[in-house]
């Protein structure tokens, strides 16, 4: 039987596709509005995705952790979040009691007073604690200080790739995480936009001589990134690699 | 097990701000929220971020339930799997391969070891209708549904599994999707 197919079959197929996911995305504005003007449209709609819920039927249930409830919880209903408001902390911060622990500073990069924060910033981190001796994998945990975004890394220096994983923590909606190197007193180097769930990318060349004295930061941008070429927003993780 | 009534309530509480209803509406469904993430996603942690961003839109989106008419369930999966083929579609895009099941035989009826109200019933039989639908067609439709619908496959995906063009695998699934129907409305 080869008749051609009929509108309703094109819309049948059409919902289908877009309830698995199988529209391309240029299509998928169009069918949503057609969707909110069409009632036959919405018909098939609603039925084909009654009928693929049926697909679920067959799975068993799975307990979710605990920690995923508290994680929306703490989205949701937590005071203020402190990652939106850093604080400016004194630089008089004493590195040497650190003992290897990471530490975050805030700072606030905003306008004008970027390049003289970054030179404050990156004089505080320079002489600090031993760079990492050997040619072994550095790791990083770039966490805020509430910790409610951590983003662990790893660097092969063999091979200048640097490796992300996203433990906690999301951009804003309309907004994007970007990844920032510091080194010395150097300023900041884009490193690009941060994933929402693992980024792989090589070290500039450049960067590979003074991996013992890196800082990875995140800083909150527009969607997109920076506009500037450096930070423009808040910075909202830091850590510091070390060697493993 | 909460019926679908239930469901709806703790939506419309949800909606106007209630965080016991959400915390129950949680309770209730995220089993099979999460079940759904996992069989998508596969990387366990990939799941946990994605379930707590579902439910973060849950809660933001609650009072838009009523809006297209899908029954509370489907409104969940579909937030959940729309959330998680975006995932997968960052993912594609910068290239690595990802897990896929070579294997679809194990995408097929395990059996729900959780008891049923009564509410459940209907949904019960319907589900015994859309097995022995699928069952009858056979191949490749049933593979196709099953690999885009819990797989989160591409046609992309689809046309090398089944070494076909990918327009092929579209006709496939139109035809199948007329037989289907006729299946479904017996």
């Amino acid at each position: 039987m080869s008749t051609s197919p009929s509108p309703d079959d094109n819309d049948s197929l059409t919902a289908v596709e877009y309830v698995l996911g199988l529209l391309p995305e240029a299509e998928v504005q169009d069918f949503e509005a057609r969707l909110a003007q069409q009632d036959s449209l919405r018909q098939h709609y609603v039925a084909w995705s009654e009928t693929l819920t049926g697909l679920t039927g067959d799975l068993a249930d799975a307990a979710p952790p605990d920690r995923v409830w508290r994680r929306i919880e703490d989205r949701l209903f937590a005071p203020a979040a402190a990652i939106r408001e850093p604080v400016i902390r004194p630089l008089a911060e004493p590195w040497h009691r650190l003992r290897g622990q990471m530490r975050v500073i805030w700072l606030m990069l905003a306008g004008g007073v970027v390049a003289a924060a970054v030179v404050v910033l990156g004089l505080a981190l320079s002489g600090l604690l031993a760079p990492a001796n050997g040619p072994g994998l550095l790791t990083a945990e770039i966490a805020a200080e509430d910790r409610r975004l951590i983003v662990n890394a790893r660097v092969d220096p063999a091979s200048g790739l640097l490796t992300l994983r996203r433990v906690t923590g999301t951009p804003s909606a309309g907004r994007a995480q970007e990844l920032w190197l510091l080194q010395g007193s150097a300023a900041p180097v884009s490193l690009g936009l941060l994933a929402a769930d693992e980024t792989e990318l090589r070290l500039p060349e450049a960067a590979l001589a003074n991996l013992g004295d890196t800082v990875l930061a995140i800083s909150d941008e527009p969607a997109g990134g920076s506009p500037t070429g450096q930070p423009t927003g808040a910075v909202l993780a830091l850590g510091r690699l070390v060697g493993v | 097990m909460p019926t679908r009534e239930q469901i709806e309530i703790y939506l419309a509480q949800t909606a106007s701000g209630d965080r016991a209803a959400f915390r129950a509406l949680y309770d209730a469904t995220s089993g099979r929220i999460f079940a759904v993430l996992q069989m998508l996603l596969k990387d366990p942690a990939l799941a946990e971020d994605a379930l707590q961003d579902v439910y973060v839109k849950i809660w933001k989106h609650a009072g838009r339930y009523r809006a297209n008419g899908l029954s509370p369930m489907t409104w969940l999966i579909a937030i959940a799997r729309n959330h998680a083929i975006d995932r997968l579609r960052i993912a594609r895009s910068r290239g690595p391969d990802r897990p896929s099941h070579a294997d679809m035989s194990d995408l097929g009826t395990i059996p729900d070891p959780a008891p049923c109200a009564e509410g459940q019933a209907v949904a019960r039989s319907e589900l015994a209708r859309l097995n022995r639908c699928l069952e009858t067609l056979g191949q490749p439709v049933a593979q196709i549904l099953r690999g885009a619908y819990l797989n989160g496959d591409s046609y992309a995906d689809l046309a090398v599994r089944f070494d076909v063009p990918l327009n092929t695998v579209r006709t496939w699934l139109r035809r199948g999707l007329q037989s289907l129907r006729e299946c479904l409305s017996t």
